[in-house]
């Protein structure tokens, strides 16, 4: 450490030079970012249902369903006729894969003894033909109140919409196209369509966010250092370690998602504290009288421990999310554990260096002088050192009370959570899913032999019975399209008797379009078949609960007479990603733990201090366990991550610990010890806290509700952490680590 | 000296060769047989590879206005016996489906021309004219002269003039100059490619006087779907009688 500082003081343009050119190399991977929030990026790629749904977009042609609702008369030739153009302006937006509405449904019905198979709407759309349009329509299952609302009053183009496009452009496209046809009101759902708000609000919200935090961060360093320097300085070692961090991602081709969002805070607010605790240590010593270089080794001599060891702790905790299965959570614990060790370089390099190019502060201030915030500290010690059993009682009792609270904690990943009550995604949801009874979708693969008719009667009963489920809006399969041929044909709705029947009456249909008009539904080779079931937006442990029915019902219904049924589509999809954030909290929370605890012993030389130094953190995470369980908030994509956070922001506590150590070293006794490292190290904790927690109140403007939630829990975490630092940690320390032997003072 | 006649070759060249319009009228001009009698068998082959193979067999006439086509499919046995009849003369359009497993003959509205044939990638059209194409109606352009194993391809590009109703809005032709047989055609709808008919074996009948295809394959660039048809044991211009056309040969 001492080294580094060193060559930085003596060559600090070489050092300035080696931070620029690097700054430069990976921050041009900035322009290579990209965003992506689709379910894809939430799931393992070797996922069984995403396999299955690669499969389904292979064989039918099938896409990630949007909705879209048109709102105004539709019944008239004017809106028909304005329906049409905006279905052959949209199925034009590269990325939309195949659009369905009344524009290009197929009418086939008997006329006068003869069969008729045509387009829905003929070309020319004469007031006169309307009504019987209109009588076809309200009497077909396939489409009233799926194509058009049972009123009349919307028209609904569902888009099937290729994955990995970019939501964002896709949604600007269709929303375009449809309104440059269509007169009144388009509202636009579907998961690919919030997948496409999600990015919206997220690239409004990311600069906000981040000059935010910047400026917070930057008020606290103000209210700590009174100059312009101690604000700056921390900001430039935070800036360098956000560019390499997000420019590596660029480079590395990562996709910035919802959970990317907290990184450049994370990565502004962890950072910063390191700079913050060296600066403060410099002025101290400067107003100490030492000489600008002195100042700096031994700034960063004595700090530097503190610093490196929750560096390393923060960027273990952070990389521990690496074993999530989640690829959007793994990339951000690579990217933030990357950005929290450059920032520590940074910190410990770049500050320095600057520092001795600069002149001295003509007005000297010493951040450690006994202030209000010392004294308070220093007034603390004696109650914490009287009362330290209990605390730790208190403490006790307090984690067994919040992991109690933890077990009530649910898991949400629907998409539609991310958005407050009153944002336009969330208004568009809500009414498809009234209209036209859902905006999710099913997609189930039923394989066997579709033309026996025991399966397609199974099909079809099993749709009936879905449909019966409130929150189900339609199910849709080749039994369907079976029916209303052998209505055409018999006069009669009914299923075909034989497997000549069903196959003769399937090649009938063919005749009425190109190949894809009965492979969206069925296998050319009728072995596989395609259930779509739509069904409305619903929070994730509802959705597992109808999924679950539905399963069940498939069980009993269809898989008598199937030789496989599987379901999948990117409702499912998010609903894996619930189970996959549930099953890695446990793994990534543990292994946090415990490599904070061994980085913490190895460089404290104890592996008591190891244990010790993790209490505050293990009483902060089942603190925010307990709250998200009290308060019901949910457990989702952002906050999943608190925990691994609350290690990287909480480990100030260590510089407690170093304190209380070097004062044990001298000969101090634990009491004393105690005392002074509260009164010196307790008011860089309280700012670094300050810093933190202001870092990441910028994050409480986010559009996403589920990253407000993250900054609330944020707000508690750092509170906590730091009032646990204050109180559990040094009476933890008085009554278990008492000595400390000499020898043990080598460090890094 | 030399560099000067390149240029008068390259300057004479496009006189020598045929205009656009030439060779669509050419391949128009090709005799068509009176009647048709024939096996098809039909690949339909989806992204994936899957096949499902479907065989049928063809009977046509024509007379003056009249035409009149019978398709009985074959195989796979499932839909053996299903028959289709086009009855057409003049303006009038009649077609009936016959459907085994429902033991009657129904009657089916027109306007399935632009339709799929049987359930491929080949439309009524496609299959009807493929690849002849009414020069007067078309402004075409001649883009290119090929030469693909020792003779003379015509790449002609045709459009069809304002007012008159085409499936596609526009066609590139390959026409072997040899004969004048289209062998490729790109079909392009919304000025995107959108599906490609390759005419892979030509067959000569009569001593030669009417050129077949044999072997067609017509893709669908977007579905990435495509059909391969076999044309097998042709029997042309031999007397097919009108009761072949009827219900009770469909019924059959």
């Amino acid at each position: 450490m001492e080294r580094l500082s060193r060559f930085a003081t003596r060559s600090p343009y070489a050092v300035i030079l080696l931070f620029l050119a690097v700054t430069l190399a990976l921050g041009s991977g900035l322009f290579r970012l990209e965003y992506d929030n689709s379910p894809e990026s939430f799931v393992p790629p070797d996922l069984p249902a995403k396999k299955l749904l690669e499969e389904v977009r292979e064989t039918f042609g099938a896409g990630d369903v949007a909705i879209a609702a048109l709102e105004g008369e539709v019944w008239n030739a004017e809106a028909l006729a304005a329906l049409r153009a905006a279905t052959e302006a949209v199925a034009e937006v590269p990325g939309v894969l195949r659009v369905t509405s009344l524009a290009n449904a197929k009418r086939m019905e008997e006329v006068e003894g003869e069969l008729v198979i045509e387009d829905l709407l003929p070309e020319e759309l004469s007031p006169e033909a309307i009504p019987g349009i209109r009588r076809y329509v309200e009497s077909h299952p396939l489409y009233a109140g799926r194509l058009v609302s049972e009123d009349g009053r919307y028209a609904a183009v569902v888009l099937e919409v290729d994955a990995g496009v970019d939501n964002l452009a896709l949604n600007r496209a269709i929303e375009s196209a449809l309104k440059a046809h269509w007169p009144g009101p388009v509202y636009l759902s579907g998961t690919p369509a919030l997948s496409g708000y999600i990015l919206e609000t997220l690239r409004r919200d990311l600069p906000v966010q981040m000059s935010l935090a910047a400026a917070l961060i930057g008020l606290v360093l103000y209210l700590n250092f009174r100059s312009r320097r101690g604000v700056l300085l921390p900001l430039l070692t935070v800036s360098v370690a956000l560019v390499w961090s997000l420019g590596l991602g660029g480079w590395l081709g990562f996709k910035l998602g919802s959970i990317s969002s907290i990184l450049p805070v994370v990565v502004l607010a962890v950072g910063s504290s390191f700079t913050l605790h060296i600066l403060n240590r410099f002025y101290h010593e400067l107003a100490g009288g030492r000489g600008r270089s002195e100042a700096i080794w031994l700034s960063v001599r004595e700090t530097g421990l503190g610093v490196l060891t929750s560096a390393l702790a923060a960027g273990a905790g952070l990389a521990a999310l690496y074993t999530s299965s989640v690829p959007q959570i793994k990339y951000f614990g690579v990217l933030a554990a990357f950005g929290v060790l450059v920032a520590f370089l940074s910190a410990s390099l770049l500050a320095p260096a600057v520092l001795a190019l600069l002149k001295n502060p003509r007005r000297l201030l010493d951040p450690e002088r006994p202030d209000r915030v010392s004294r308070a500290m220093r007034a603390l010690a004696p109650e914490v050192a009287a009362h330290r059993g209990r605390i730790l009682l208190l403490a006790a009792v307090f984690l067994v009370l919040m992991l109690l609270l933890a077990t009530r904690v649910r898991v949400e990943t629907s998409f539609l959570a991310y958005f407050p009550k009153d944002a336009p995604p969330r208004v568009a949801t809500e009414l498809i899913d009234r209209v036209f009874g859902g905006t999710e979708t099913l997609q189930i693969v039923v394989q066997g032999d579709l033309k026996d008719p025991a399966l397609l009667r199974a099909l079809y009963a099993f749709e009936e019975r879905a449909k019966a489920i409130p929150e189900v809006g339609s199910a849709v399969s080749i039994a369907d399209v079976l029916r209303e041929i052998h209505k055409a044909l018999t006069g009669t709705y009914g299923l075909p008797d034989t497997p000549e029947a069903v196959a003769q009456e399937l090649l009938l249909y063919q005749l009425s379009g190109d190949p894809e008009t009965l492979t969206q539904f069925v296998t050319e080779d009728t072995s596989e078949a395609l259930v779509t079931v739509q069904v409305r937006s619903l929070p994730s442990r509802a959705l597992e609960v109808l999924t679950q029915r539905l399963r069940a019902l498939a069980e009993e219904t269809l898989a008598p007479h199937a030789e496989a049924v599987r379901f999948t589509g990117t409702t499912v999809l998010v609903l894996e990603v619930m189970r996959l954030i549930l099953h890695d909290q446990y793994v990534s929370l543990a292994l946090a733990l415990v490599l904070v605890a061994f980085f913490n012993a190895l460089l404290l030389r104890s592996w008591r201090v190891g244990l010790v130094s993790v209490l505050p953190l293990g009483l902060t995470i089942a603190g925010q366990f307990g709250l998200m369980g009290l308060f019901g908030f949910p457990l989702d994509s952002a906050t999943a991550l608190i925990a691994a956070i609350a290690i990287g922001v909480g480990d100030y506590s260590v510089h407690i610990i170093v304190r209380y150590l070097e004062e044990l070293r001298k000969g101090e006794a634990p009491e004393a010890a105690a005392a002074t490292s509260l009164f010196v190290s307790g008011r860089a904790v309280f700012f670094t806290a300050l810093a933190i927690g202001g870092g990441f109140l910028a994050l409480l403007f986010s559009g996403f509700a589920p990253i407000r939630t993250f900054a609330e829990l944020m707000g508690f975490t750092v509170g906590a952490t730091a009032v646990f630092a204050l109180t559990a940690l040094p009476a933890a320390l008085l009554v278990w680590v008492r000595r400390y032997r000499r020898g043990e003072e080598r460090h890094a | 000296m030399r560099r000067l006649w390149v240029w008068v070759l390259l300057l004479a060249a496009p006189a020598l060769a045929l205009t656009g319009d030439e060779v669509l009228k050419r391949v128009e001009a090709r005799p068509t047989p009176k009647t048709f009698h024939g096996k098809m068998a039909m690949e339909l082959i989806s992204k994936q590879g899957k096949k499902l193979t479907r065989e049928l067999e063809l009977w046509s006439k024509k007379e003056g206005d009249a035409e009149k086509m019978l398709i009985k499919f074959l195989a796979p046995p499932d839909v053996r016996g299903t028959a289709f009849l086009f009855l057409k003369k003049g303006d009038r359009e009649e077609m009936k489906l016959y459907l085994p497993a429902l033991k009657k003959v129904r009657r089916i509205a027109g306007g399935q021309k632009k339709g799929s044939f049987m359930g491929s990638d080949f439309s009524y059209d496609d299959i009807a004219r493929l690849g002849s194409l009414k020069a007067e109606d078309f402004t075409s352009t001649l883009k290119e002269v090929e030469e693909q194993d020792g003779v003379k391809v015509y790449v002609v590009e045709a459009v069809p003039k304002p007012g008159v109703e085409h499936s596609y809005d526009k066609e590139v032709i390959w026409v072997r100059g040899d004969v004048f047989v289209p062998i490729r055609i790109e079909f392009y709808q919304k000025g995107k490619l959108y599906k490609v008919m390759t005419l892979e074996k030509i067959e000569g009948f009569a001593g030669g006087k009417y050129q077949i295809p044999t072997r067609l394959v017509m893709e669908n660039v977007r579905t990435k779907h495509k059909t391969v048809l076999v044309q097998k044991d042709l029997e042309l211009d031999r007397p097919i009688p009108d009761s072949v056309f009827t219900e009770r040969f469909m019924k059959r």
